[in-house]
C-alpha cells in the first residue's frame, strides 16, 4: 500500500499515418473510451426502477406481457354488456392479485441490483475512478490487468514481464512478455514516460487470444508489434514487480471480452412447452367457443325464438347468427380460466422458492471460504433436473492448480504414499530439520528421508538434479524465506521438493547455480540448458561441480527418456516404467529422470559444434535439436518423479455418479493435451476399460476431415470409448460428423480451445442435440461457455469473479454440482412437472362444468358456479394447496436422490411433463368436469328438497358443484403430494375451512342487506348444505372422480413400476443399499502420464541472463 | 302439489340476470340500472314493480285441487300456501317497501306487463304473503338449474279426512288457465307427490351409488388379483 510501483500514462498524440488495412487504434480513442466524458464516470446501472418511475415503467412492462395483455383484451370484452357473462371483477380481482406478486418480486429484484450495483461501483472506483483521474494504473504483482495493455517497460531487466493466463486460456505456465528495447529503456522514470507520445496503428479489436499485429510509431521510427509486447486483460502479473503499459483496447474490445459472447436471455424446456400447450389450450378454448356458438344459433332458431315471449330481445341482435357470434365471445370470457392467470406467476414463485431452498442449502455451503451457493437466475431451476450434457472448465473448476509432490522411484524402489484413500491417518514426515523447508510441502513416506540421511547417493543424485535441471527463479527476501519464481506449477513443485529433501537451490546467475547439499553451499557451473520444448518433452542441463567433473541431468517423458538410455539399464528401465504405470494409473504426472556423465573433451567437442549450430541462420531449431539429441543419449536413469495435480475435493466421485446418471461429459480446456488427459485419468472420466481412445490432433482441415471420416466408421462397432481433440479440430467445417462421433463417446476432452471455441461446442451441441447442457467454470475464460449453455455455473471463491457474474448459479466446489443437480435439480423438475399436471387438470375441471351446463341452458353463458366462486377459487380455494405442493414436494428424499444415479434419468428423457402427460392431465380435468356436472344433474333433475322445497334451483346447484368441486381438487392434492409437512397439511385443510368460512360469508344475511345485487346467494349455503341428499352427490361426485386414478395408479406401480417406486418399495423391505461408486485401481494397458505444463525459451533466457537480476542487485 | 314445466329455460343467462335484488329487498333504487331490461319502466316512465324477465313470466295459473267423497259432492282439499319457500327467502331476501299500506307501499309503479293484477294484490287475504312475500312469487323467483324444473305450489293441509294424506278416491284439479306453454313449445304439469328422507323421487342417486359401488368393488378384486400375483415377481430396485 502507498508504494507507487508503476505509473501509466496514456499517449497524447495522434497519429495521422494508417497501414492501409489495419484500423488505427490511437491511443487516443482508448482515452476516450476510458474518459470521454467530462469527468470519468464508469458506473454501471443495471437496475431498472426507482421510486417514481417503479409504478408506471412496471405497469407498462407487465401489460407487455402477452398473457397479461390477453387478460386485459378479456376485461375489456367483459365491459360490453352484450357479451359480458361474468361481472369485472372476476377478471380484475385475480389480475390485481398477480400484478401485484409479480411487483412486489420486482421490486425485490430491483433492490437487489440496486446493491449490486453500489457494490460494483464502489468497487470500481477505487480502482479505476482513481487510475483515471491521476492518469494512473498500479500494475502491481499479482494484479489483474484491465486493459489490454502495450508493454512498455518493467521492473524486470530487458523490459521482461511474466504472466499467467489461466484466466485468458487455462493454461497453468507462466508466460514472458517484453517490452521492446526502445521502450523498456523508459524504466521506472516518471518524467519521460511522462513524455512517452508513441502511437500504435494495429489490427481491429478481435477474439484471437494469441495474436496480435500492429506497428508502434514513436520519434519517427517504426517498431513492429506482435502479442510479445501485449498484455491482455485478464491476465496477472507474476513475479515481476512493476510495470508500464499503454491501453490499446479497454472495455469492451479487449480479447478477453470479444471472447465472453453474448449475453442471451435463457428459457427452460419447460418454459417453451408451457407456451406451446397454453397455445393448445387456447386453440381448444376457441374451439369450445366455436361448438357452443353454433349450438346458441341453433338454439336460439329452434327453441329460443318460441321463448321470446318471456325473453326480449333487444332490436339489435335479433338474428341467431349474431346471437352465435356474442355467445361465442361470452364464453371465451367464462371458459378462459383454462388458460389460468396464476399459472405463470406461480411458476415464478415456486422456481424463486426453489431458488431459496438452494441459497439455503448448508450442504452446499462452503465453510472454508464462507460462502453458500447462490442462484443468479432464478428461472432455470427445473431444467438442473434434466441436464444431459455437462461441459466443465479444467483448470480451477475440476483442478485446484496445485501441483504436489506425491511420490517418486528412485533407483527401483518406489517412496511415497498416497494420503488419499488409505483411511489411516498417516503422520506427515517432520522436515524441522531444514529452517529453509516450506511449511506447506507434506510427504508422507519417512524410509525416504532416512535414505537422505543415510547418504544413499542415487537417491542424493536425484535431488541433486532436480535442484539443478529446472528454470526456477529464486529471491532470497530475508534470511531463510526463499521464494522460487516458477514458470510452471510441476516444477515448482519438483524443486521445492527438492528444498525439503535438503537439496536447496539457492540462486543462479547465468553461469552458475548455487545449491545447498545437505547444509553445505555447492556452486555448480552451468554449462548449458538444453529447453524442453513439446517435441522433445525433455529438458536437460549441463553442469560442472566444483571439483571439475561435468555431468548431463536430464528429465522428461518417460517414453522419450527410455529410448536414449544406455543399454546397462533395461533391468532398471522396467522396474521404473512399472513403478510409473502405478503412478500413471493414479492420475499422477510422472517424469522420468536421468544423467550422464560427460568427459570433458567430449562436452568440448559438442559444444563447438552447438555453438556452430546457434549461429545457423535457416532452420536453427531442427539443427539444435539434433544437437541436443546428440548429447542426451546414453544416459543412466535415476528414476522417476509422480506430481499430483491436485483435483478440487470429491471431483473423482462426482463425475462417476454423474456418469452413473447418464450424463455425459466434456472437458474443455485450453491447456496442454497431456495436462488434459493426464487430468482425464486421474479423475477417472477416462479409464483404461475404455477401448478406444481416439485423438484428433490434424493440424489442417484434410488432416481433421480424414481422422473424422475414419472415426465415422470405426466407431458403429464400439460402444465405451472417449475421444480427445485439439482445437483446431474444431476451426474444421465439420460440424455434423463431430457432433455426431464426440456424442457417441463417453466422454470428449477438447484442449486448446479458446473460450470462443468452448462456446461453440456448447452451441454445435446445443444445434444437433435436444439436450440440455451445462457449463460449469471459474475463470474468465469460460463466461462465453456459461452464457451459451443451458445453464451456466460459476465456481466462486476464486480470484476474478467474471465467470461468476456471467453465470445462473455459483457455489464454491466443483463437488456440489452433484448435489445441484440430483437433489435440487431433480426436486425441481420433479416438483414442476407434478404442479403443472395438477393445474391443467384442476382448470380442465374447474372450466368444462361451463362446458357441459352450456347444453342444458340454451348455451347461453351462463356460469355453473357464483361470480364470486369463479373469482377466488383459483387465487383462493385452490392456489396455495398446489403451490405448497409444488414447493415442498419429494418422491424421495436428499440422500437417496444423491445415491441412486439412476433417478436422474427420467428428467433427462423428459418423462415427468411431456405433451402425453399433458393429454392424460387434460383427460383427467375433462372426465372430472363431466362428473362434477352430470352427477348433480342427474341426482338434481325434476326434484325436491328432502322437505319438499327447493333443491333443483340453480343457486343450490351452484353450491353443490362448487363444494363437490373445492372437495375433489383437494382429494386430489392429498393423493398426489407424497410428502407431507405441515405447511402442506395446512394448505389443504385450511383451504377447505377457508373455502366454507367464505361460502357462509357470502351467503350470510348481513352482506346481502348491504350489497344485495352482488350476493344474491343468501341463505343457499344453509339451505343446501343441510340437505342430506346434497351430501350423498357430494360423497358420491368426490369418489367418482378420484376412483379411477387411484386405481390407475395402483395398476401402474403393479404392472409397470418407475424407478423411483421399485427404490420406495425396496426402502421399505430391505435396509438401504451402501452407496457405491465405482474406482478404478487396475489398468491394463501401458499409459504415459507424461503431462507437464511448461513453455519452451526460459532457458534460453536464463543463459543469455536477461532475466537475471538477483545477482546484480 | 307441484307445478312442473318442460323446456322453460329459467337458467338461460339472460334471464336469470333480470331482476333487481335491492328492488325486491324493498329498497328503493334505480331500476334503471339493474339488469331488468326491457321489463323495466313502460314507456310512460312509470317503474315496473317487481321487475325483470323472471318476474314477468311468474307462473300464474290457479290450481285447486278437489276430493271427491262420493260421485255426486266434491270438497276442495285444504291446500296451505304459505311455509313453501326458504325461511331465508321469505324473511331476509325479499321484503316489502315499508309504508302504511302496502297498496300505498306500491304507488307509482306499475305490474309487469304479463300480470294481471299487481304485486299488492297477490294474496289479498293474508297480509303476510302479499306483494314481494307472496310464497309464490318468491318460489318463482328462485330460478331452476334445468329447463325441467318442478316448484312447490301448495302442501297439504293435514286436517279432518286429510289427516293422513289424501285418501284414495278421485279427485279433479279446477286450473285456471293463465300461463301459455304452448308458444315456446312447452308442457306443464301438475304433480302431486310426497316426499322421503332424501328429498322427492329421484332414482338417479341410487342407481349410481349402486353402480358406482358395484364398479369400485369389482375394480377392487380385479386390483387385488393383479397385485397378489405379481408380488411373486420381486421387483425390488436394481442399480
Amino acid at each position: 500500500p502507498g508504494r507507487v510501483d508503476g505509473l501509466f500514462r496514456q499517449g497524447e498524440e495522434e497519429v495521422d499515418q494508417e497501414v492501409p488495412g489495419l484500423r488505427g487504434a490511437t491511443d487516443r480513442e482508448c482515452v476516450q473510451k476510458e474518459d470521454g466524458c467530462e469527468e470519468p464516470n464508469n458506473r454501471i446501472k443495471t437496475s431498472k426502477y426507482n421510486i417514481l418511475t417503479f409504478l408506471p415503467v412496471n405497469l407498462f412492462e407487465q401489460f407487455q406481457r402477452v398473457a397479461n395483455a390477453y387478460f386485459l383484451f378479456l376485461l375489456i370484452l367483459q365491459l360490453i354488456p352484450e357479451i359480458s357473462s361474468l361481472s369485472w371483477f372476476t377478471t380484475i380481482v385475480p389480475l390485481m392479485v398477480v400484478f401485484t406478486i409479480t411487483a412486489v418480486k420486482d421490486v425485490t429484484d430491483d433492490c437487489f441490483r440496486h446493491k449490486s450495483d453500489n457494490q460494483v461501483n464502489n468497487r470500481q472506483a477505487e480502482v479505476l475512478i482513481d487510475a483515471l483521474r491521476d492518469d494512473r494504473i498500479y500494475l502491481t504483482s499479482l494484479f489483474f490487468s484491465q486493459a489490454d495493455l502495450l508493454l512498455l517497460s518493467s521492473s524486470e531487466p530487458h523490459g521482461l514481464c511474466y504472466i499467467e493466463t489461466a484466466e485468458l486460456d487455462g493454461e497453468t505456465n507462466l508466460k514472458v512478455r517484453q517490452a521492446l528495447p526502445v521502450t523498456s529503456e523508459l524504466g521506472a522514470d516518471i518524467r519521460r514516460l511522462a513524455e512517452f507520445d508513441g502511437g500504435v496503428v494495429c489490427e481491429p479489436p478481435n477474439n484471437k487470444l494469441d495474436k496480435f499485429t500492429g506497428v508502434l510509431f514513436w520519434k519517427n521510427n517504426r517498431y513492429s508489434l506482435n502479442n510479445e509486447q501485449m498484455l491482455l486483460r485478464g491476465c496477472v502479473l507474476r513475479n515481476t514487480g512493476w510495470c508500464f503499459g499503454m491501453v490499446i483496447f479497454a472495455g469492451p474490445d479487449t480479447k478477453l471480452m470479444q471472447n465472453s459472447g453474448r449475453t442471451k436471455f435463457k428459457r427452460t424446456s419447460i418454459d417453451r412447452l408451457m407456451n406451446t400447450l397454453v397455445l393448445w389450450i387456447f386453440g381448444f378454448l376457441v374451439c369450445m367457443g366455436i361448438i357452443l356458438a353454433i349450438g346458441n344459433s341453433i338454439w336460439e332458431q329452434q327453441v329460443g325464438a318460441h321463448f321470446r315471449i318471456y325473453l326480449y330481445w333487444s332490436e339489435v341482435v335479433n338474428s341467431s347468427v349474431f346471437s352465435g357470434f356474442l355467445t361465442f365471445w361470452s364464453y371465451i370470457i367464462i371458459l378462459n380460466s383454462v388458460v389460468p392467470i396464476s399459472l405463470y406467476v406461480s411458476v415464478e414463485v415456486i422456481r424463486l422458492g426453489h431458488s431459496y431452498f438452494i441459497n439455503w442449502d448448508r450442504k452446499m455451503y462452503y465453510p472454508k471460504k464462507d460462502i453458500p451457493a447462490e442462484v443468479r437466475t432464478t428461472t432455470l431451476n427445473e431444467e438442473l433436473g434434466q441436464v444431459e450434457y455437462i461441459f466443465s472448465d479444467k483448470t480451477g473448476t475440476i483442478t485446484q492448480n496445485i501441483m504436489t509432490f506425491n511420490k517418486c522411484s528412485i533407483n527401483g524402489k518406489t517412496y511415497g504414499k498416497s494420503n488419499n484413500y488409505s483411511r489411516t491417518k498417516t503422520v506427515p514426515v517432520d522436515f524441522s530439520f531444514n529452517p529453509l523447508a516450506d511449511r506447506k510441502f507434506q510427504f508422507y513416506d519417512h524410509s525416504l528421508i532416512e535414505s537422505i540421511k543415510l547418504g544413499d547417493s542415487m537417491v542424493h543424485e536425484f535431488f541433486r538434479l532436480l535442484s539443478l535441471c529446472h528454470t526456477v527463479m529464486s529471491e532470497e527476501k530475508n534470511a531463510g524465506e526463499l521464494i522460487y519464481q516458477v514458470q510452471s506449477p510441476d516444477e515448482g513443485a519438483l524443486v521445492t521438493a527438492a528444498r525439503n529433501f535438503g537439496f536447496i537451490f539457492k540462486s543462479r546467475t547465468p553461469e552458475t547455480i548455487t545449491v545447498e547439499e545437505m547444509g553445505k553451499l555447492v556452486t555448480y557451473q552451468l554449462l548449458a540448458i538444453l529447453d524442453f520444448n513439446n517435441i522433445r518433452k525433455r529438458m536437460s542441463v549441463i553442469v560442472q561441480t566444483p571439483d571439475g567433473q561435468i555431468k548431463l541431468y536430464c528429465k522428461g517423458a518417460d517414453t522419450v527418456l527410455f529410448e536414449r538410455l544406455h543399454p546397462s539399464n533395461e533391468e532398471l528401465m522396467y522396474l521404473t516404467s512399472d513403478h510409473l504405470e502405478e503412478f500413471a494409473g493414479e492420475g499422477l504426472r510422472t517424469l522420468a529422470l536421468a544423467y550422464k556423465s560427460l568427459t570433458e573433451e567430449h562436452f568440448k567437442e559438442w559444444f563447438k559444434i552447438l555453438q556452430e549450430e546457434n549461429t545457423s541462420l535457416d532452420s536453427r531449431n531442427e539443427h539444435l535439436a539434433a544437437a541436443y539429441e546428440e548429447i542426451e543419449k546414453d544416459m543412466m536413469l535415476l528414476g522417476a518423479t509422480a506430481v499430483e495435480d491436485k483435483l478440487q475435493e470429491g471431483v473423482t466421485e462426482t463425475i462417476a455418479s454423474l456418469s452413473l446418471a447418464n450424463i455425459k461429459i466434456w472437458v474443455l480446456t485450453g491447456d496442454k493435451q497431456e495436462t488434459a488427459m493426464n487430468i482425464g485419468y486421474s479423475c477417472h472420466m477416462l479409464t483404461d476399460t475404455m477401448n478406444e481412445i481416439f485423438i484428433v490432433t490434424g493440424h489442417t482441415v484434410m488432416e481433421v476431415c480424414q481422422e473424422v471420416a475414419m472415426l465415422v466408421c470405426i466407431h458403429k462397432k464400439n460402444k465405451e470409448e472417449y475421444f480427445v481433440l485439439q482445437a483446431h479440430a474444431l476451426e474444421a467445417d465439420l460440424e455434423n460428423e463431430f457432433v455426431e462421433v464426440a456424442c457417441m463417446c463417453q466422454t470428449v476432452i477438447c484442449c486448446r480451445v479458446t473460450p470462443c471455441q468452448k462456446a461453440q461446442v456448447v452451441e454445435l451441441v446445443k444445434k444437433h442435440r435436444k439436450a440440455v447442457t451445462l457449463a460449469i467454470g471459474d475463470g474468465a475464460n469460460d463466461i462465453s461457455m456459461i452464457k451459451s449453455a443451458h445453464i451456466g455455473i460459476g465456481i466462486s471463491g476464486e480470484e476474478g469473479m467474471q465467470a461468476v457474474l456471467a453465470s445462473d448459479y455459483s457455489f464454491a466446489q466443483f463437488r456440489y454440482l452433484k448435489r445441484l443437480l440430483f437433489v435440487h435439480g431433480r426436486w425441481s423438475y420433479f416438483r414442476m412437472c407434478k404442479f403443472l399436471c395438477y393445474f391443467f387438470y384442476k382448470n380442465f375441471s374447474f372450466t368444462l362444468v361451463h362446458f357441459w351446463f352450456g347444453f342444458f341452458c340454451g348455451f347461453s353463458a351462463q356460469t355453473v358456479y357464483d361470480q364470486w366462486f369463479i373469482t377466488l377459487f383459483n387465487i383462493v380455494y385452490a392456489s396455495l394447496p398446489v403451490l405448497a405442493m409444488g414447493l415442498f414436494d419429494q418422491d424421495v428424499n436428499d440422500e437417496n436422490s444423491m445415491d441412486y444415479a439412476k433417478l436422474y434419468e427420467p428428467g433427462q428423457l423428459n418423462l415427468l411433463f411431456n405433451k402425453h402427460t399433458f393429454f392424460i392431465c387434460i383427460a383427467h380435468g375433462v372426465y372430472t368436469s363431466f362428473a362434477l356436472f352430470f352427477i348433480p344433474y342427474g341426482a338434481f333433475y325434476n326434484t325436491a328438497g328432502e322437505d319438499g322445497k327447493h333443491i333443483a334451483d340453480y343457486q343450490s346447484f351452484a353450491v353443490t358443484v362448487a363444494t363437490s368441486l373445492v372437495i375433489v381438487v383437494s382429494v386430489q392434492i392429498a393423493l398426489d403430494t407424497s410428502y407431507w409437512t405441515a405447511i402442506n397439511r395446512f394448505f389443504v385443510l385450511g383451504s377447505i375451512a377457508v373455502y366454507f368460512a367464505i361460502l357462509f360469508a357470502m351467503h350470510s344475511d348481513g352482506i346481502f342487506v348491504i350489497f344485495p345485487n352482488h350476493f344474491p346467494f343468501v341463505g343457499n349455503a344453509r339451505n343446501s348444505l343441510s340437505q342430506i341428499s346434497v351430501w350423498l352427490v357430494i360423497l358420491l361426485t368426490t369418489v367418482v372422480s378420484v376412483m379411477p386414478v387411484i386405481t390407475f395408479r395402483f395398476l401402474k406401480e403393479d404392472l409397470n413400476p418407475t424407478i423411483t417406486d421399485q427404490l420406495q418399495k425396496s426402502r421399505r423391505k430391505q435396509k438401504p443399499l451402501q452407496n457405491y461408486i465405482p474406482r478404478v485401481y487396475r489398468r491394463n494397458s501401458r499409459r504415459s502420464a507424461y503431462a507437464f505444463s511448461h513453455q519452451e525459451g526460459f532457458g534460453e533466457l536464463i543463459t543469455s541472463g536477461k532475466n537475471i537480476n538477483a545477482v546484480k542487485n | 302439489m307441484y307445478y312442473r314445466l318442460q323446456n322453460f329455460y329459467q337458467n338461460h343467462r339472460r334471464y336469470v340476470l333480470s331482476r333487481s335484488d335491492a328492488q325486491l329487498l324493498g329498497q328503493d333504487v334505480n331500476i334503471q340500472n339493474s339488469n331488468c331490461e326491457p321489463f323495466t319502466t313502460y314507456p310512460n316512465g312509470t317503474p315496473v314493480a317487481p321487475c325483470g324477465a323472471i318476474a314477468n313470466s311468474m307462473f300464474n295459473d290457479s290450481i285447486q285441487l278437489f276430493y271427491y267423497l262420493n260421485s255426486s259432492t266434491a270438497i276442495e282439499v285444504p291446500l296451505l300456501k304459505n311455509g313453501n319457500s326458504w325461511w331465508s327467502d321469505k324473511n331476509v331476501k325479499f321484503r316489502n317497501p315499508t309504508s302504511y299500506n302496502l297498496s300505498s307501499a306500491f304507488a307509482g309503479t306499475t305490474r309487469p306487463p304479463y300480470w294481471q293484477k299487481p304485486a299488492y294484490l297477490l294474496d289479498e287475504e293474508d297480509e303476510r304473503n302479499n306483494g314481494y312475500i307472496n310464497d309464490d312469487f318468491i318460489i318463482w323467483m328462485r330460478v331452476s338449474a334445468f329447463p325441467t324444473f318442478r316448484n312447490l305450489y301448495r302442501r297439504l293441509s293435514h286436517t279432518n279426512q286429510f289427516a293422513d294424506g289424501l285418501p284414495a278416491g278421485n279427485y279433479t284439479f279446477h286450473i285456471t288457465y293463465n300461463f301459455p306453454v304452448t308458444k315456446f313449445k312447452g308442457q306443464k304439469q301438475v304433480v302431486l307427490s310426497t316426499i322421503t328422507w332424501s328429498g322427492g323421487s329421484n332414482l338417479f342417486l341410487g342407481i349410481a351409488y349402486t353402480v358406482s359401488g358395484a364398479v369400485i368393488v369389482l375394480a377392487g378384486f380385479i386390483i387385488t388379483a393383479i397385485h397378489l400375483k405379481l408380488r411373486k415377481k420381486k421387483t425390488y430396485f436394481q442399480r
